[in-house]
Order: C-alpha cells, then sequence, then structure tokens
C-alpha cells in the first residue's frame, strides 16, 4: 500500500513542482516576449485580448531601423566579444602559472584574485570615471572594455586555473619532450584539452560584459552606448509612443545571450560549478 | 629563463590591470571619502577626515536605507534559499524531461539585471500586468491594483526579482553539492527504514549545511549590491520606497553629487561586502573538505 502511495504520488508531486518551477522562470519572459509581438491595445484592455492573427515582428523592425538602438546592439556586441577574447588571453596567461609553474608567491596572487572579485562596481564608478576622463578614453568602447575584462579576469583566471587542474601532468610533459615551447604546450595542449571549460569561460564573460549596467550607464553617453543603458533609457522615457517597441528592445537586449546559454547550456553549468571552487 | 620568472612574466597584463584599474581607484575613493566634495557647490576637495564616515551614523537618509534594505536581504535570501534548495531537489530526482527543465530553469542566470527589473514592471503594471490580469481572472481583485504605489509590496517585488535572476546559481551549486552525496548512504538509510523524509533530514540536509550557508551569504551580498534591478524596476521609488544601501549610494554619487559621502558609503559597503565574501569562502573551503572526506 505504501509503496503504491509512492509511486502514484511521487510523480505527481515532481510534476507539479516542477512545472511551478517552470513558469516561474519563464513567466516574465513570456510576457515581455508576448508584448513585444502584440499591439499595445491588445495587452491594455482588461482582460488581454492577445490574438494570434495579430502577432507581428514589426515592433522589431522598427527598434532595429532606429540608428541609436542598432548602434547599441552593436557596441554591445563589439564591448562583450573584445572583453571575452581579452580575458581568454589575460586569463589563459595567468592561469597557467598559477596551475602548473612555480611562482614567487603563488598565494598571494590567489587571494589577490578571490579578493578582487568581491569588490562592489560601487566603490570604483566615481574614481573610475575619474580616470576614464583624464585618460580621455569617456564614451569609448575602449573604456568599457578595460573595465569589463578588468572586473571579470579574477573569475576568468580561477575558473580556467580549475580546469587546467584537472589536466594530467603527463600531456603537457610529453608535448614537452617532443620539442614544445613552454608557452607552446599551453596554446596546443592545456587550451585545446580543456576545450569545453575554455569555451563556458568564453561564455561567462561574454555574457558578463553584455549584461553589465552601471559602468556602461556612468562612462557613456552617446557612442559607446551599450544596449542595457539604451534599454534603462527607453523605459523610463515617457516618450515612446507603444511599450512594444520597450518590450521588444528588451527582447533584443536579452536574445543573444539566451540563445548562447540554450545551445550551451553543458558547458555553462559545469562552467558556473568551477567558478565557485576555491 | 626560469620558470618563476616566466610565469610572473605571463601574469604581468592580468597585474597590469589590477592595479591600474582596481587598486588605484579604490585608493581614489579612500582619499575621496576622506574630503568633503560637493560637486553642485564647488569642484573644491575639502579634507574632514573621517567626518564623513561618523556623519553616515546621523543621516538619516542612511539609517532609513537600513530597514529597507534588511527586508530586502531578507526576503531575497528565504526565498533563493527555500525555492534553489526544492529545486535543487526535484532536479536530483529522476523523471521524464528533467534535461529539458534544467535548461529552461536556466534562463534568469542569463538575463542582464537590468532586462529582469523591466520583465517585473511589467509583470505587475498597473494596466498591463499579467499579476492584474490573472489575478483578475481568477477572481481575487475585481479591478486591477497599482502594486508600485505601495513601498512595502515595491520593494518586495524588486526582492523577488533578484531571487529570480538568482535561482539558476544557487540551484547549480546546491545540485553540485548533493550529486556529492554517496549513494550508498541513501542505500544504507534506506535498509534502515528511512522514508523520503527521513533520508532527507539526516543525509541530505546535514551533508548541504555548508552550501545552504554558503547560499544564504551570496544573497546577503547580492542584496547589499542591488542596484540595476532596482534602477529600471522603480528608480527607488515609490518615494524613497525601494532606495536601498547601494542605490543611496549611486544617488549620492550621481544625483546630488556628493562625492566625499558617497565615496565613504561605497567603501564602508566593499567593507561589508569583503568580509562577507570571507566568510563565504571560508565556508566552502569547509564544503570542499567535507567533499572529499
Amino acid at each position: 500500500m505504501r509503496q503504491f502511495l509512492y509511486d502514484r504520488v511521487r510523480p505527481i508531486i515532481l510534476y507539479a513542482l516542477a512545472g511551478f518551477f517552470v513558469i516561474w522562470t519563464v513567466a516574465p519572459v513570456l510576457w515581455i516576449a508576448t508584448m513585444s509581438v502584440q499591439p499595445e491595445i491588445n495587452y491594455v484592455s482588461v482582460p488581454p485580448k492577445l490574438s494570434l492573427a495579430d502577432v507581428s515582428l514589426r515592433w522589431y523592425g522598427e527598434m532595429l531601423a532606429q540608428a541609436d538602438v542598432a548602434a547599441a546592439l552593436q557596441n554591445s556586441l563589439i564591448i562583450a566579444l573584445s572583453t571575452m577574447v581579452l580575458c581568454l588571453v589575460f586569463g589563459a596567461l595567468a592561469a597557467y602559472p598559477l596551475s602548473r609553474l612555480q611562482l614567487p608567491r603563488k598565494n598571494w596572487f590567489l587571494t589577490v584574485s578571490i579578493v578582487s572579485r568581491m569588490i562592489p562596481s560601487m566603490v570604483l564608478i566615481i574614481p573610475m570615471f575619474l580616470i576614464m576622463r583624464q585618460l580621455r578614453l569617456l564614451d569609448t568602447h575602449l573604456s568599457l572594455i578595460i573595465v569589463y575584462t578588468t572586473f571579470l579576469l579574477p573569475y576568468v583566471i580561477w575558473m580556467l586555473k580549475n580546469f587546467f587542474d584537472q589536466i594530467p601532468y603527463a600531456l603537457e610533459a610529453a608535448a614537452r619532450m617532443d620539442g614544445c615551447t613552454r608557452l607552446g604546450a599551453l596554446f596546443r595542449v592545456m587550451i585545446p584539452v580543456a576545450g569545453p571549460g575554455v569555451v563556458a569561460t568564453a561564455v561567462f564573460a561574454f555574457i558578463g560584459a553584455w549584461n553589465e549596467f552601471l559602468f556602461g550607464l556612468i562612462l557613456s553617453t552617446r557612442f559607446a552606448v551599450p544596449i542595457t543603458v539604451k534599454l534603462s533609457a527607453l523605459v523610463s522615457s515617457t516618450f515612446h509612443s507603444d511599450t512594444s517597441l520597450v518590450a521588444a528592445t528588451g527582447m533584443l537586449a536579452i536574445i543573444p545571450v539566451v540563445a548562447l546559454v540554450f545551445v550551451l547550456n553543458r558547458y555553462i553549468v559545469r562552467g558556473l560549478v568551477e567558478g565557485v571552487k576555491y | 629563463m626560469d620558470e618563476s620568472k616566466f610565469g610572473l612574466l605571463l601574469t604581468l597584463p592580468t597585474i597590469f590591470l589590477v592595479l591600474v584599474f582596481l587598486a588605484l581607484p579604490i585608493t581614489y575613493a579612500f582619499f575621496m571619502s576622506l574630503n568633503q566634495i560637493e560637486l553642485t557647490i564647488s569642484p573644491d576637495w575639502d579634507f574632514v577626515g573621517l567626518k564623513n564616515y561618523t556623519g553616515l551614523l546621523t543621516d538619516k537618509r542612511v539609517i532609513d536605507t537600513v530597514p529597507r534594505t534588511l527586508y530586502f536581504a531578507g526576503l531575497n535570501v528565504i526565498v533563493t534559499t527555500l525555492m534553489s534548495l526544492c529545486l535543487a531537489l526535484i532536479l536530483n530526482e529522476q523523471f521524464k524531461g528533467r534535461n529539458w527543465i534544467r535548461v529552461f530553469i536556466l534562463l534568469p542566470w542569463a538575463v542582464a539585471p537590468v532586462v529582469s527589473g523591466v520583465m517585473w514592471r511589467y509583470m505587475f503594471h498597473q494596466s498591463y500586468g499579467l499579476i492584474n490580469a490573472f489575478l483578475t481572472s481568477l477572481g481575487i481583485i475585481d479591478k486591477y491594483v497599482v502594486w508600485f504605489d505601495n513601498p512595502t509590496v515595491a520593494l518586495s517585488i524588486a526582492s523577488f526579482a533578484t531571487a529570480w535572476k538568482a535561482l539558476p546559481f544557487s540551484t547549480l551549486i546546491m545540485l553540485a553539492s548533493m550529486q556529492g552525496i554517496s549513494e550508498s548512504l541513501f542505500r544504507a538509510s534506506k535498509m534502515d527504514g528511512a522514508n523520503i523524509f527521513h533520508r532527507f533530514r539526516y543525509v541530505t540536509l546535514p551533508h548541504l549545511r555548508p552550501t545552504l550557508i554558503f547560499v544564504v551569504v551570496l544573497q546577503i551580498i547580492s542584496s547589499l549590491q542591488a542596484f540595476d534591478v532596482i534602477f529600471t524596476l522603480t528608480r527607488g521609488g515609490p518615494g524613497q520606497g525601494t532606495v536601498v544601501l547601494n542605490y543611496l549610494t549611486f544617488v549620492n554619487a550621481f544625483e546630488r553629487l556628493s562625492i566625499g559621502a558617497a565615496s565613504a558609503m561605497s567603501i564602508m559597503l566593499a567593507v561589508l561586502i569583503v568580509s562577507l565574501s570571507g566568510l563565504s569562502i571560508y565556508i566552502s573551503m569547509g564544503r570542499k573538505g567535507k567533499a572529499k572526506g
């Protein structure tokens, strides 16, 4: 009897809870997605009159046709890609000795890289503004690329170090024996073998840079405005004619990262877990 | 070149970036915090020592943010911890469709905090919110509610939005920790006649304790840093209703231009966060030791 109850009740509870969590996670995204393909009149009416016949991508078209929104997407792409590449290069260079070589004050390095992960952005934002102004880098892609790279590097180094640690020494030793240089061993053996880990780290850096907001808000004014900042300006402005336009912009801001996560979810899960192993 | 010099050479780009764009700004912020800098009045720095710090303790606006921040953090911690524990327990079971759910629940992690602010704003919007439409259709409310008019409700929504964003990550950490529990423990407890609740209480929970504490500390830290979500969700409103500590720092710095006071606040916040993070790392090192042992 008990076993029978267990077998009957268990799936019901499991699926009910799983269903709740899926709705909880997906509902806000689905709602703004719905708003972005429906005319405003449909969802402001009580009750909302959503209709398949009215589904249209014209709000996306309209936003993409606006020069500043298209530019913001392009800015975010340039900034996130450059940050990702710099993070991987500098990160791999620093993670390799931390994982493999004798390094003076290695523990000191590791401590600094952990502590620098904790520094809240709010502390850095005012001085960073002044420093960037001094360097005449305000409102440039470069300023945001530098800031994001500095911010994300400690995470990236840590993830890569954990991935490198899992590679057996013998592989590298064999490469060295075959006449590979130390740098050659890093780029020809370590990075390819740690492939999935490197992909996870790259995605992590890309998403971190794409989603950042505070520095984008303060360090950019016109030419380097990323999509997150553009969106926040649209939301608070009362001059837009149509909420569907804002919803469409919100979707444009998440589609690239959501696509990445769906395609590469296995790598990402591993990367995230590796990143918090100390 | 010997190995250690070579290693040092490889870390040079990182060292350079960290020194110039991390160490320098922090030092800069610290010096600013010792000065009175009111950019609305003049660009001059006026050295005041620790006055900005003592001023924080008597500033009514700062004191007002404390209960708000505590409420925000408390709700965030409770919601995130309970939900991620529950979700991790589900995902640790075998059932059809589990792998799909694992992918779906990653979604909030990918969404930028500013966008999640926008999403939750539209979920609770007074004229086109899904929540209003849903509750009306169930007959729970008879006309649309202006949720964001009530400071407590607005603050709760902000906290929920933050918890929503945090769910995937904390679930993954918990799941990873659960998968470290050896199967033999479960089998042994089953043989001893333990039911599912006993197993949770006496096997899973003790093993998870360090991870639970880690998630709690992580959510306290993220609540202390809450900014992006609130910026697009409520802009601090209604009135000052959702102005939490970190948000006030932003307002002081970029709206009131009280740079000295804002720097002092941010330094205090940083000290608090670094200590809490130190604690969380200490705990997670314990976590690793346990998993190995």
